[in-house]
């Protein structure tokens, strides 16, 4: 099989990842944060290593504000509706991923809060104002894709992130598609709360993500449990992270994605993005040469910035029928609406999909070059 | 261990984050789990640090760690 499904999840994942996961089942088989025996402490100790190294990663500054989740969905719901009031009004962007599209609606839905979609423009000026055109008095917060998981597309969160706060909301960043590929220093980028997936660019495991506060902002808490601290008190502690991580934490999931950060920092985002987009572009431009094929994403249009994934159709078919056939042929890619019916509908390509392609650091060019000489078949033979 | 002082604060994050502050100072600290907890509160971690009070609070104060209890350990 050939990989190209990494905006879904990374494969594979580098070997210090497998080790660090089976080291932890062997080493770190107590849980952290409760007993004061010496296993119990070396857990502790590997999960505080964890989140110093992604608190270096993102530049946060403090170890105590990454908050360990199953997946970047959970950090947005936690953030989400921890900011949810009662008559409030959020702002996302028509790009949005469902994991944030669906709290959202379901809070709308429940009578708590409505929220409004901005058409991302043509240029990242355009963007700007038409977020700006949402916002109402009751705005809570702004929620924004750092870049779309369908087209690629990356918005201006920075910008965002100012334009947030100049209406005194936080920014809150869905970062499933940039981080590991985008740097971002969360204290010079004013973003307020950075959720991540620990299995995209981070290179860790499935079942792992992670919440990065960079924000005094209070959260209401959707879990209350155990945290192993002021066990007395039937309220949740204020302090973070225990705040918003109740229950036993993934710890073989968490040394994994240490070593998954690890190994980005060592090759650096820059580097890691540099590969990719060689690959994309390669993708794109083979792509684009063949006839009856549809390309949604332009590389070439200097007025917008994309992270390296390609979407396209074969004229005549649903996108399932391609992927159907490229899986057949042995190319994994994930085709359909990719959980993000707002980006779908945004491009006009709801009654169809997409077929998404996404290269890894792990993919050469020698893929690109069969997956392109694959699409050509089943186009041609479609053509027939 | 020489003379130490036990520094309760709460969550075993903290502990861990008060350990590598007071190592980046030069101060050895060992994390235990509190060993006669409050009764309002329960459960939490110390340091059992190698350091004078005023030494140990002026490294968890400029790294915002929250001190729950302080006093001489035996």
């Amino acid at each position: 099989m050939t990989y190209f499904d990494n905006a879904a999840t990374t494969y594979p994942k580098p070997h210090a990842v497998l080790w660090e996961m089976q080291k932890a089942m062997i080493r770190y088989g107590a849980n952290p944060g409760r007993g004061g025996h010496e296993m119990a402490l070396a857990a502790a100790k590997a999960v505080y290593a964890a989140r110093a190294a992604l608190s270096d990663l993102f530049d946060l500054g403090a170890p105590e504000r990454v908050i360990f989740t199953q997946n970047c969905t959970q950090a947005l719901n936690m953030v989400i509706k921890g900011l949810a009031r009662p008559g409030g009004h959020f702002i996302c962007s028509n790009l949005e991923h469902n994991a944030v599209a669906r709290p959202l609606e379901a809070l709308r839905r429940r009578g708590v809060c409505n929220w409004d979609a901005a058409a991302v423009g043509g240029s990242d000026t355009e963007t700007l104002s038409a977020f700006d055109a949402c916002f109402r008095p009751e705005t809570v917060a702004v929620v924004c894709t750092g870049a779309s998981n369908v087209f690629g597309r990356v918005l201006p969160l920075e910008q965002l992130a100012q334009l947030a706060h100049s209406h005194g909301v936080p920014l809150v960043a869905d970062l499933a598609q940039t981080a590991g590929l985008l740097p971002v220093s969360l204290q010079k980028s004013g973003i307020d709360f950075a959720c991540c997936p620990g299995h995209k660019g981070l290179y860790g495991p499935m079942g792992t993500g992670v919440l990065l506060c960079n924000s005094d902002a209070r959260l209401e808490t959707l879990l209350e449990g155990g945290t192993g601290t002021l066990s007395m008190q039937l309220v949740q502690p204020e302090a973070y992270p225990e705040r918003l991580e109740s229950g036993t934490l993934n710890v073989p999931g968490i040394a994994g994605l240490a070593a998954g950060a690890a190994f980005v920092r060592r090759l650096g985002p820059e580097t890691i993005f540099a590969h990719e987009m060689r690959l994309a572009k390669e993708i794109a431009d083979g792509l684009s040469e063949m006839p009856r094929v549809r390309l949604y994403t332009d590389f070439h249009n200097r007025a917008q910035r994309f992270v390296p994934l390609v979407s396209f159709n074969i004229a005549g078919m649903h996108s399932e029928e391609v992927g159907a056939a490229l899986a057949s042929h042995g190319f994994a890619v994930r085709a359909g609406l990719h959980c993000a019916p707002l980006a779908h509908r945004a491009y006009g390509t709801l009654d169809t999909g997409t077929v998404r392609v996404c290269p890894s650091v792990f993919s050469a060019e020698k893929d690109v070059k069969s997956l392109l000489n694959c699409i050509f078949q089943i186009a041609k033979r479609q053509g027939v | 261990m020489g003379k130490t002082v036990r520094v309760a604060v709460g969550s075993v994050t903290y502990a861990l984050k008060a350990q590598e502050a007071l190592r980046r100072q030069g101060i050895r600290a060992r994390v235990e789990k509190t060993p006669n907890p409050s009764r309002e509160e329960g459960c939490g971690y110390s340091l059992l640090a190698e350091a004078s009070e005023p030494q140990v609070l002026a490294v968890l104060g400029r790294e915002r760690i929250p001190v729950r209890q302080m006093k001489w350990a035996p």
